[in-house]
Protein backbone atom coordinates (compact mmCIF):
# COMPACT_ATOMS: atom_id res chain seq x y z
CA UNK A 1 0.00 0.00 0.00
CA UNK A 2 1.52 3.10 -0.90
CA UNK A 3 1.90 6.20 1.33
CA UNK A 4 -0.88 8.22 0.11
CA UNK A 5 -3.36 5.81 0.63
CA UNK A 6 -2.96 5.23 3.77
CA UNK A 7 -2.63 8.51 4.29
CA UNK A 8 -6.29 8.23 2.93
CA UNK A 9 -7.47 5.56 4.59
CA UNK A 10 -6.02 6.81 8.24
CA UNK A 11 -8.33 10.14 7.53
CA UNK A 12 -11.18 8.22 6.65
CA UNK A 13 -10.46 5.84 9.85
CA UNK A 14 -10.30 8.59 11.99
CA UNK A 15 -13.22 11.02 10.83
CA UNK A 16 -15.22 7.85 10.81
CA UNK A 17 -14.45 6.96 14.32
CA UNK A 18 -14.95 10.44 14.93
CA UNK A 19 -17.89 10.94 13.83
CA UNK A 20 -19.30 7.95 15.83
CA UNK A 21 -17.70 8.58 18.89
CA UNK A 22 -19.21 11.66 18.72
CA UNK A 23 -22.77 10.36 17.78
CA UNK A 24 -22.88 7.51 20.45
CA UNK A 25 -21.71 9.86 23.32
CA UNK A 26 -24.45 12.56 22.44
CA UNK A 27 -26.86 9.80 22.02
CA UNK A 28 -26.00 8.57 25.45
CA UNK A 29 -26.04 11.89 26.72
CA UNK A 30 -22.54 11.73 28.06
CA UNK A 31 -22.11 14.98 25.85
CA UNK A 32 -24.95 17.03 26.66
CA UNK A 33 -27.25 17.70 24.20
CA UNK A 34 -27.58 21.21 25.71
CA UNK A 35 -23.71 21.66 25.54
CA UNK A 36 -23.58 20.63 21.55
CA UNK A 37 -26.32 23.11 21.05
CA UNK A 38 -24.95 25.53 22.98
CA UNK A 39 -21.68 25.47 21.43
CA UNK A 40 -23.85 25.35 18.37
CA UNK A 41 -25.37 28.56 19.33
CA UNK A 42 -22.60 30.28 20.69
CA UNK A 43 -20.84 30.81 17.05
CA UNK A 44 -22.23 31.32 13.86
CA UNK A 45 -24.70 29.25 12.66
CA UNK A 46 -24.30 29.80 9.64
CA UNK A 47 -20.59 29.21 9.23
CA UNK A 48 -20.91 26.10 11.75
CA UNK A 49 -23.79 24.81 9.64
CA UNK A 50 -21.26 25.07 6.23
CA UNK A 51 -18.56 23.76 8.16
CA UNK A 52 -19.99 21.04 9.29
CA UNK A 53 -21.85 20.24 5.30
CA UNK A 54 -17.39 21.02 4.07
CA UNK A 55 -16.36 18.04 6.42
CA UNK A 56 -19.37 15.76 5.84
CA UNK A 57 -19.26 15.62 2.15
CA UNK A 58 -15.04 15.95 2.37
CA UNK A 59 -15.45 12.77 3.97
CA UNK A 60 -17.97 11.49 1.52
CA UNK A 61 -15.63 12.71 -1.83
CA UNK A 62 -12.07 11.12 0.70
CA UNK A 63 -13.86 7.96 1.17
CA UNK A 64 -14.50 7.45 -2.58
CA UNK A 65 -11.10 8.34 -3.45
CA UNK A 66 -10.04 5.48 -0.83
CA UNK A 67 -12.65 2.84 -2.38
CA UNK A 68 -11.68 3.93 -6.09
CA UNK A 69 -8.02 3.07 -5.25
CA UNK A 70 -8.33 0.33 -3.08
CA UNK A 71 -10.19 -1.18 -6.28
CA UNK A 72 -7.87 -0.35 -8.82
CA UNK A 73 -5.17 -1.43 -6.03
CA UNK A 74 -6.88 -4.91 -6.07
CA UNK A 75 -7.53 -5.14 -9.81
CA UNK A 76 -3.63 -4.52 -10.16
CA UNK A 77 -3.16 -6.54 -7.44
CA UNK A 78 -4.53 -9.86 -8.85
CA UNK A 79 -3.19 -13.16 -7.92
CA UNK A 80 -1.79 -16.07 -10.28
CA UNK A 81 -1.63 -19.26 -8.59
CA UNK A 82 1.51 -21.50 -8.74
CA UNK A 83 1.41 -25.45 -7.89
CA UNK A 84 2.29 -26.16 -4.86
CA UNK A 85 1.71 -29.78 -2.90
CA UNK A 86 2.52 -28.47 0.48
CA UNK A 87 -0.47 -25.09 0.24
CA UNK A 88 -1.59 -22.42 -1.74
CA UNK A 89 1.00 -20.45 -3.30
CA UNK A 90 0.18 -17.43 -5.04
CA UNK A 91 1.89 -14.49 -6.71
CA UNK A 92 1.08 -11.08 -7.96
CA UNK A 93 0.81 -9.66 -11.10
CA UNK A 94 2.15 -6.24 -9.71
CA UNK A 95 4.99 -7.98 -8.83
CA UNK A 96 5.58 -9.81 -12.18
CA UNK A 97 5.13 -6.94 -14.30
CA UNK A 98 7.48 -5.05 -11.67
CA UNK A 99 10.13 -8.05 -12.42
CA UNK A 100 9.05 -8.10 -16.09
CA UNK A 101 9.98 -4.32 -16.57
CA UNK A 102 13.08 -4.99 -14.60
CA UNK A 103 14.25 -7.54 -16.68
CA UNK A 104 13.65 -6.08 -20.07
CA UNK A 105 15.36 -3.26 -19.35
CA UNK A 106 18.30 -5.16 -19.07
CA UNK A 107 18.01 -6.07 -22.85
CA UNK A 108 20.60 -3.83 -24.42
CA UNK A 109 18.70 -1.76 -26.77
CA UNK A 110 15.76 -1.31 -24.07
CA UNK A 111 15.12 2.21 -23.00
CA UNK A 112 11.87 1.66 -21.03
CA UNK A 113 9.18 -1.03 -21.00
CA UNK A 114 5.97 -1.41 -19.59
CA UNK A 115 4.54 -4.94 -19.01
CA UNK A 116 1.16 -6.09 -18.16
CA UNK A 117 -0.20 -9.51 -18.00
CA UNK A 118 -3.44 -11.17 -17.98
CA UNK A 119 -4.11 -14.80 -16.98
CA UNK A 120 -7.16 -17.50 -16.76
CA UNK A 121 -6.93 -21.19 -17.34
CA UNK A 122 -5.48 -21.44 -20.66
CA UNK A 123 -2.29 -19.78 -19.93
CA UNK A 124 -0.69 -16.37 -19.28
CA UNK A 125 -0.48 -13.57 -21.76
CA UNK A 126 2.08 -10.86 -21.66
CA UNK A 127 1.59 -6.81 -23.19
CA UNK A 128 5.14 -5.06 -23.29
CA UNK A 129 4.63 -1.64 -24.68
CA UNK A 130 8.64 -0.76 -25.62
CA UNK A 131 10.55 2.48 -25.84
CA UNK A 132 13.57 1.21 -27.76
CA UNK A 133 16.95 2.72 -28.32
CA UNK A 134 17.77 3.78 -32.55
CA UNK A 135 20.63 1.72 -33.01
CA UNK A 136 20.18 -2.00 -33.75
CA UNK A 137 17.56 -3.76 -35.61
CA UNK A 138 14.49 -3.53 -33.65
CA UNK A 139 12.34 -7.16 -34.85
CA UNK A 140 15.97 -8.62 -33.27
CA UNK A 141 15.09 -6.58 -29.74
CA UNK A 142 11.69 -7.76 -29.77
CA UNK A 143 12.76 -11.36 -30.13
CA UNK A 144 15.63 -10.80 -27.87
CA UNK A 145 12.95 -9.65 -25.76
CA UNK A 146 10.23 -12.25 -25.92
CA UNK A 147 12.79 -14.72 -25.22
CA UNK A 148 14.49 -13.85 -22.34
CA UNK A 149 10.94 -12.96 -20.37
CA UNK A 150 9.77 -16.07 -21.71
CA UNK A 151 12.88 -17.50 -19.85
CA UNK A 152 12.82 -15.69 -17.05
CA UNK A 153 8.90 -16.29 -16.43
CA UNK A 154 9.59 -20.11 -17.24
CA UNK A 155 12.78 -20.74 -14.58
CA UNK A 156 12.37 -18.25 -12.17
CA UNK A 157 9.40 -17.27 -11.36
CA UNK A 158 7.51 -21.04 -12.32
CA UNK A 159 5.13 -20.01 -14.97
CA UNK A 160 5.27 -22.34 -17.89
CA UNK A 161 1.85 -21.56 -19.67
CA UNK A 162 2.49 -18.61 -21.12
CA UNK A 163 1.03 -18.67 -24.24
CA UNK A 164 2.05 -15.08 -26.02
CA UNK A 165 4.48 -11.97 -25.42
CA UNK A 166 2.78 -9.34 -27.49
CA UNK A 167 5.09 -6.53 -28.00
CA UNK A 168 4.35 -3.06 -29.34
CA UNK A 169 6.93 -0.68 -29.74
CA UNK A 170 5.89 2.70 -28.59
CA UNK A 171 8.68 5.15 -28.82
CA UNK A 172 12.33 4.71 -30.88
CA UNK A 173 14.91 6.99 -29.31
CA UNK B 1 -2.80 -44.41 31.77
CA UNK B 2 -1.75 -41.87 29.07
CA UNK B 3 -0.81 -38.46 30.04
CA UNK B 4 -3.32 -36.04 28.24
CA UNK B 5 -1.37 -33.54 26.46
CA UNK B 6 -3.07 -30.16 26.46
CA UNK B 7 -1.57 -26.89 26.16
CA UNK B 8 -1.61 -23.87 24.35
CA UNK B 9 0.42 -22.40 21.57
CA UNK B 10 0.26 -18.11 21.11
CA UNK B 11 0.27 -17.42 18.02
CA UNK B 12 3.11 -15.08 18.66
CA UNK B 13 5.43 -18.49 19.37
CA UNK B 14 4.45 -19.47 16.01
CA UNK B 15 4.97 -16.36 14.54
CA UNK B 16 8.16 -16.05 16.22
CA UNK B 17 9.65 -19.51 14.96
CA UNK B 18 8.36 -18.57 11.40
CA UNK B 19 10.23 -15.38 11.38
CA UNK B 20 13.30 -17.45 13.09
CA UNK B 21 13.37 -20.07 10.08
CA UNK B 22 12.80 -17.54 7.22
CA UNK B 23 15.68 -15.35 8.82
CA UNK B 24 17.71 -18.25 7.73
CA UNK B 25 16.44 -19.06 3.99
CA UNK B 26 18.48 -17.26 1.68
CA UNK B 27 15.89 -16.51 -1.38
CA UNK B 28 13.24 -14.62 1.04
CA UNK B 29 14.05 -11.14 1.44
CA UNK B 30 11.33 -10.34 4.16
CA UNK B 31 7.87 -10.53 5.14
CA UNK B 32 5.13 -7.96 3.44
CA UNK B 33 4.43 -5.40 5.92
CA UNK B 34 0.53 -4.28 5.85
CA UNK B 35 -1.05 -0.86 7.32
CA UNK B 36 -1.46 -3.20 10.74
CA UNK B 37 2.12 -4.67 10.82
CA UNK B 38 3.01 -7.72 9.07
CA UNK B 39 1.18 -9.94 7.45
CA UNK B 40 1.02 -13.98 8.84
CA UNK B 41 -1.53 -15.32 9.89
CA UNK B 42 -1.80 -18.40 12.10
CA UNK B 43 -4.24 -20.48 12.53
CA UNK B 44 -4.85 -23.14 15.18
CA UNK B 45 -8.37 -25.36 14.67
CA UNK B 46 -7.24 -28.40 17.41
CA UNK B 47 -3.81 -30.08 16.87
CA UNK B 48 -3.19 -28.43 13.36
CA UNK B 49 -1.73 -25.62 12.40
CA UNK B 50 -2.37 -23.28 9.03
CA UNK B 51 -0.42 -20.73 8.15
CA UNK B 52 -0.33 -18.03 5.63
CA UNK B 53 2.26 -15.43 4.98
CA UNK B 54 3.11 -13.08 2.34
CA UNK B 55 6.39 -12.98 1.19
CA UNK B 56 8.80 -10.57 -0.80
CA UNK B 57 11.30 -12.95 -2.50
CA UNK B 58 14.94 -12.00 -3.85
CA UNK B 59 15.63 -11.56 -7.12
CA UNK B 60 17.59 -14.16 -8.98
CA UNK B 61 16.44 -17.50 -6.97
CA UNK B 62 13.66 -20.01 -8.46
CA UNK B 63 10.63 -18.84 -6.58
CA UNK B 64 9.00 -22.25 -6.81
CA UNK B 65 11.93 -24.12 -5.31
CA UNK B 66 12.11 -20.81 -2.68
CA UNK B 67 8.33 -21.23 -2.02
CA UNK B 68 8.59 -25.03 -1.59
CA UNK B 69 12.03 -24.87 1.17
CA UNK B 70 9.83 -22.09 2.69
CA UNK B 71 7.28 -24.61 3.36
CA UNK B 72 9.06 -27.43 4.05
CA UNK B 73 11.36 -25.71 6.73
CA UNK B 74 8.70 -23.99 8.46
CA UNK B 75 6.74 -27.30 8.80
CA UNK B 76 10.08 -29.06 10.25
CA UNK B 77 10.43 -26.36 12.91
CA UNK B 78 6.99 -25.87 13.76
CA UNK B 79 6.51 -29.45 14.14
CA UNK B 80 10.24 -29.98 15.75
CA UNK B 81 9.40 -27.10 18.74
CA UNK B 82 5.83 -27.78 19.48
CA UNK B 83 5.46 -30.97 18.01
CA UNK B 84 1.95 -29.91 16.54
CA UNK B 85 0.99 -30.78 13.00
CA UNK B 86 1.21 -28.05 10.54
CA UNK B 87 -1.93 -28.87 8.03
CA UNK B 88 -0.45 -26.21 5.29
CA UNK B 89 1.59 -23.05 4.16
CA UNK B 90 -0.28 -20.66 1.94
CA UNK B 91 2.29 -18.25 0.36
CA UNK B 92 1.53 -15.12 -1.58
CA UNK B 93 4.24 -14.02 -3.26
CA UNK B 94 4.21 -9.49 -2.86
CA UNK B 95 6.90 -8.51 -4.41
CA UNK B 96 9.94 -9.52 -6.01
CA UNK B 97 12.99 -7.42 -4.83
CA UNK B 98 15.80 -6.47 -7.15
CA UNK B 99 19.51 -7.03 -5.11
CA UNK B 100 22.35 -5.05 -6.26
Amino acid sequence: MGFCKKVLWGIVVVTLALFSLGGFLVSLEIIPRDVITGALTGLEEQLLIKGIFVSFFGFLFVLSIALFLSAREKARDAIIPLKNPLGEVEISQKAICEFIQRVGKEVEGVEDIKARIKSNDEGMDVYLVLSAQSQGEIPRLIEELQTVVKNYLNNTVGIENIREIKVKVAKIL
Amino acid sequence: MKKEESYEIDGKVIIALIKKVLGKLEGVYAIKRGLFGERVKVKQSGEKIRISLELIIKEGSSIPQVVEETQEKIKEEVQKTLNRAVDRVDIKIKKIKAIS
